[in-house]
């Protein structure tokens, strides 16, 4: 992980507005789904999005890959600012940039075989001879931790972690430098979450990949991750590294998160603090800071004024916030 | 790294002998089981044969001869089903409405189809953009209007011709595949192997054929077996009205002779008629049922 | 908790159910015994297809098609649930034993306000009159802490939030005043800010009614902060008993052992990796004569893929292994 030099991924004041439907007679109406994004990502990173459903964290990774056209904002890949580039520009970046989606059932076509799946991107982008490609599928299934033999079957056959591994060898043929990883745990069983974590991990480390780990779940996300942004409703109001976020959270919202967490080991029943309220509707979100029907400490200001992103951290250790407690 | 453990897991549930399945051999798989599914095909095919003998030429040649002087016969050695007021051979027109009930059925569920899938495809592709809204705002006004007043507008424009009921089946009949298609396809759409699909930077074009189209198969084909069913029995009801086949026969046309023989009492056209028809509508609605078990991905594949 | 003295309140003895299918037939649920103790929170963990929600729903004689109970009692108040007849079922389900399930969209009515869902329940289940019923389903929302439920009543199921619609379906289980709740993942589905409020509030009813809970979950931690004694299945076969201080402290079963240690913990020190449990859940169609974890099982020996282990122990700590994790 090399910390100087310029990141990987640049992403500045990302927007992604949803339409709503509405009659002609009403005012337009926006979802605000993510709202003025900006994080960088360096190369081998992991960096840990986490957050409650809603809060526009697969948006976010979607538009970072171009897959649905952010609204506003930019988005670059070492220097070139992928927003600005039509289809046929793009392309030679699709190779760079994949994703690993979480749901293993949808995830693959269940018509085709797993060695055309796992195929796909190198016809997609010709790459090498036909047996040049089968020799890199094979590469890569064993890679993942599955079986050459496995390769001229169908999908449901295999088991949800095994489908898992499929998708992210599928991922990875093109040699990408850059994953999106969209919530790739959250539908596996608690055994073979860990092996699939623990690919990650190992890939990240063999090849100096850097990903993206979007999660709802905190302890996952900071098991993993090297730096991790915590999203509400569309913003970012917390990053830090893990350690940092762990030993010191700033913002209450973080704080809630860590303590909604189940602790395990103690064996004692505990009494915490738990979060009131839903999260607001993100149509009308709430004046000033989004967060503040719900926050424990908020104050006149918060209601008003919508606090500026800061570091609360060295500059080495940067620790950024959103809010006016600091 | 859970190499081994995975590996070794993969080895023992799909051990090397295990045949490879796609979906298409489990749904056959699972047709198989189905009695009433095979019946329903064997029933199917044996009015095709006969389909097939009649435009060869091979049996029911004298379906339009004047054969018995008397008019009404009853059954008798030479005429199976007895005769007509005429004097035609009830069963050699029955055998030959087979034929009728194919073509129309044929034709009019191909065109359809081939409409319905087209348009619908490209709804569903493009949805929420003005193709879309000019697909669903035609279907919508093709529905709205009464089925049997377009039949007559659309037979007396084409000067009451036998393509005039054609053309207005397929007109109507089309907006129903290209509702569901498009439905499944907005559903296809969404799934997150076409956006993985994207992700690669794979064109719509090779999209739509590689990952909507084989998974739209299935669908199409059950709309194919309903749609048959619809326009063999719609065509009974027009050509009882009079707005159907004109210069030939069909089941439809012996009911509409038969509603006034059925007053003197006689029963043969309508006995003949409705049993031939109640045979086919049947096994395609099995058939059609049976096909919809087999070939739903959730009841074949067990998680 | 575990004085051998205490009248149990739910006893579940040998419970074997069957799954028949083309395939052949298969016992998703294999030979469970336990029971539960008056005001006691029983958890069942396990990874899918393990068979505790299929041992939750036998103890309502609820099982799904084509699950048949094959062998096996569960005595609830001197009578066997599973020889009742449907008559007396209906009198048991809700109003002594009452059930929440993870999915809580299609549990309730959808054409159907609130208030006249759960009223409607309630004095169905507690002979009490329509405004009295009214009242009571009030007090249950709001201790739910459901803001504003005096209009929430007027809602349909569509305009609440998964949260507040599963806090609904677990103030209309509780207000039927069960003797037993048995929640199967009652909070999976939901944000963990919202799990915890909903677990915080429906152990707080539970410790001041004194009502006796089966918690059927996937997630350690939550069974961790929220139960008395932990049942572990796996393979439809319970492998381990226990209180819940033992269960973590001092796991013996390598099942358990690896469970808790893939499970990740935010901590200071982070690790990237974490210790796993090889392969996967064997088919059911497919389980050879031994230990059905033995094929994972890093300390397997030659006996456990011969024999299979049945449940020992002392101490209100039974586990089912040849070679359990020795205690310090």
């Amino acid at each position: 992980m090399s910390e100087g030099g310029s990141p990987l991924i640049r992403v500045q004041g990302l927007k992604k507005y949803f339409p709503l439907k509405r009659f002609f007679w009403q005012p337009k109406q926006f979802l605000q789904a993510v709202d003025g994004v900006s994080f960088d990502i360096h190369k081998g990173e992991i960096y840990g999005l986490v957050g409650e459903s809603g809060c526009g964290k697969s948006t976010l990774g979607r538009a970072i890959l171009q897959l649905n056209k952010p609204s506003a904002g930019r988005v670059f890949f070492k220097e070139t600012d992928v927003t600005a580039l039509n289809k046929s520009e793009l392309m030679p970046f699709r190779q760079y940039m994949q994703i690993i989606f979480q749901d293993p059932y949808s995830s693959l076509n269940p018509r085709m075989t797993v060695l055309q799946i796992i195929r796909e991107p190198l016809d997609t982008h010709k790459v090498g001879t036909p047996a040049d490609r089968l020799r890199k599928v094979e590469t890569l299934v064993e890679l993942v931790g599955l079986s050459k033999q496995i390769l001229s079957r169908y999908p449901h056959e295999f088991s949800g972690g095994q489908r898992q591994r499929i998708g992210i060898a599928r991922a990875l043929t093109l040699n990408p430098q850059f994953i999106v990883a969209d919530e790739p745990v959250s539908a596996l069983d608690v055994s073979v979450q860990a092996q699939v974590l623990n690919l990650i991990s190992d890939l990240r480390q063999q090849f100096g990949i850097s990903f993206l780990f979007i999660a709802h779940d905190l302890a996952v996300v900071q098991h993993i991750s090297h730096r991790v942004g915590v999203m509400y409703m569309g913003k970012i109001v917390e990053e830090a590294s893990s350690e940092e976020i762990y030993l010191r959270p700033k913002h209450p919202y973080t704080q809630a998160l860590l303590a909604a967490i189940p602790k395990i080991g103690s064996g004692h029943i505990r009494e915490r603090k738990v979060l009131t309220g839903e999260v607001s509707s993100p149509i009308n979100p709430p004046s000033g800071c989004n967060f503040h029907p719900r926050c424990p400490h908020a104050m006149d200001i918060c209601k008003r004024q919508e606090p500026q992103r800061i570091n609360a951290g060295s500059k080495k250790k940067p620790h950024f916030v959103k809010c006016h407690l600091k | 790294m859970g190499k081994q453990g995975d590996t070794r897991n993969t080895a023992q549930t799909l051990s090397r002998t295990t045949p490879i399945e796609s979906l298409w051999s489990l749904s056959l798989k699972k047709f198989c089981t189905d009695k009433i599914g095979i019946a329903s095909l064997f029933v199917v095919l044996v009015y095709s044969l006969i389909a097939l003998g009649v435009s060869l030429g091979l049996w029911a040649n004298e379906w339009d001869e004047l054969l018995n002087e008397q008019g009404y016969g009853p059954i008798s050695w030479d005429y199976w089903l007895g005769t007509n007021f005429n004097g035609q051979d009830i069963f050699q027109r029955a055998v030959y409405s087979t034929l009728t009930a194919f073509k129309v059925g044929l034709v009019v569920s191909l065109c359809s189809l081939w409409l319905g899938v087209c348009l619908g495809s490209v709804a569903g592709f493009y949805s929420n953009t003005w193709l879309d809204e000019l697909i669903i705002w035609l279907y919508g006004c093709l529905d709205s209007i009464p089925f049997y007043l377009f039949v007559a507008a659309v037979s007396f424009a084409l000067k009451e011709s036998d393509i005039a009921m054609y053309v207005s089946m397929i007109g109507v009949l089309w907006t129903s595949s290209c509702k569901v298609v498009r439905g499944q396809v907005i559903k296809l759409k969404s799934l997150e192997f076409v956006e993985a699909a994207r992700a690669i930077g794979v064109k719509d074009h090779k999209i739509i054929v590689r990952h909507i189209m084989p998974n739209l198969a299935p669908l199409i084909l059950i709309e194919f077996s309903l749609s048959f069913v619809t326009a063999i029995k719609t065509e009974a009801i027009l050509s009882f009205l009079g707005l159907g086949v004109r210069d030939g026969i069909s089941w439809g046309v012996m009911l509409s002779e038969a509603s006034a023989e059925v007053v003197a009492g006689r029963y043969h056209n309508f006995i003949a008629a409705s049993v031939f028809m109640f045979g086919l509508v049947m096994a395609f609605n099995q058939l059609s049922d049976a096909l919809q078990d087999a070939l739903d991905p959730k009841k074949v594949v067990q998680r | 908790m575990t004085e051998p003295a205490q009248k149990k309140i739910l006893e579940v003895e040998n419970l074997k159910v069957r799954f028949s299918s083309e395939q052949g037939s298969v016992f998703p649920v294999d030979d469970v015994s336990f029971s539960l103790n008056p005001g006691e929170v029983l958890g069942i963990v396990g990874e899918s297809g393990c068979g505790k929600t299929l041992t939750a729903l036998s103890c309502l004689n609820l099982l799904p098609f084509p699950g048949v109970i094959e062998t096996g009692e569960v005595w609830f108040n001197g009578d066997d649930v599973l020889k009742l007849n449907e008559k007396k079922l209906r009198h048991l389900r809700g109003a002594k034993i009452a059930m929440v399930f993870q999915e809580s969209m299609t549990a309730l009515n959808p054409v159907y306000r609130i208030g006249s869902q759960l009223s409607s329940i309630i004095s169905m289940n507690r002979k009490v009159s329509k405004k009295q019923a009214k009242a009571l389903a009030l007090d249950y929302l709001t201790a739910m802490g459901i803001p504003g439920a005096e209009q929430r009543l007027h809602d349909f199921p569509h305009q609440l939030s998964g949260g507040m619609r599963q806090r609904v379906l677990i103030a209309l289980a509780l207000a039927c005043e069960p003797q037993i709740l048995i929640a199967d993942e009652p909070t999976t589905a939901l944000d963990v800010t919202t799990q915890a409020f909903i677990l915080d509030k429906i152990r707080g009813i539970q410790a001041s009614a004194d009502m006796a809970t089966i918690l059927v979950s996937h997630d350690l931690g939550v069974v961790a902060e929220f139960c008395h004694r932990v049942i572990v299945m796996y393979c439809g076969r319970i492998i381990e008993k226990a209180s819940i201080q033992k269960i973590f402290t001092e796991p013996r079963h390598p099942y358990t052992v690896g469970l808790l240690n893939s499970i990740p913990q935010v901590r200071q020190k982070v690790l990237h990796r974490l210790q796993i449990i090889e392969g996967a859940v064997p088919n059911l169609h497919d389980l050879s004569s031994g230990c059905r974890f033995a094929n994972r099982c890093s300390q397997a020996q030659d006996r456990c893929f011969r024999e299979e282990p049945f449940l020992s122990g002392s101490g209100g700590h039974e586990v089912a292994c040849f070679y359990p994790r020795e205690v310090q």
